[in-house]
């Protein structure tokens, strides 16, 4: 493990990330609270989002049986 | 906050979490660095969401969520076969996987 490979890649990183943020943002945005995020979030999930959902529910059983079969079996 | 704030934290961790994963050699390790990783990003979603004051990042970061609970098990049982085999849990025992 050379960590002073790794330690100089994250400082690139940083770097190059710090300078995109500073471009990007400017620091004159400020939060707004939206009021009724969580209802719209509702909406969109059961509306709009509702194929990903179930396949993310899809993809959560097989990661399950996937588990069982890697996990679960003596050799 | 600031957008700037949220974001410069969101680099810090995701910066901690390319160190551990680098410098790590020990699989439990990997995968909380991972986690971190996952976090960073989407951190960084969210604070971008709230900031353009839009709720579909919102919906995918659930998704993510999601996402990163089926790879945190996947590595898990990996890590707990690799164990059942060797009887310690050391990516570097795992010679026959890499190129």
């Amino acid at each position: 493990m050379n960590k002073k490979a790794a330690f100089s890649v994250t400082l690139i990183f940083i770097i190059v990330f710090l300078y995109e943020v500073v471009q990007i943002t400017g620091s004159k945005y400020v939060f707004t609270t939206q009021s009724q995020v969580i209802s719209q979030i509702s909406t969109g999930l059961f509306n709009s989002y509702l194929l990903p959902f179930e396949l993310i529910s899809m993809i959560l059983v097989g990661s399950i049986i996937g588990v069982l079969y890697i996990a679960g079996r003596n050799d | 906050m600031d957008l700037f704030i949220v974001t410069s934290i969101s680099m810090i961790l995701f910066a901690i979490g390319l160190y551990g994963i680098m410098t790590s050699n020990i699989g439990i390790k990997m995968l909380i660095s991972i986690e971190i990783l996952i976090n960073a990003a989407m951190l960084n979603l969210v604070a971008v969401a709230i900031n353009f004051s839009s709720v579909d990042p919102l919906i995918l970061a659930l998704f993510v969520i999601a996402i990163a609970a089926a790879e945190s098990v996947i590595g898990i049982s990996l890590l707990t076969a690799i164990y059942r085999k060797y009887g310690k849990v050391s990516l570097s025992l795992l010679r026959e996987i890499r190129w």
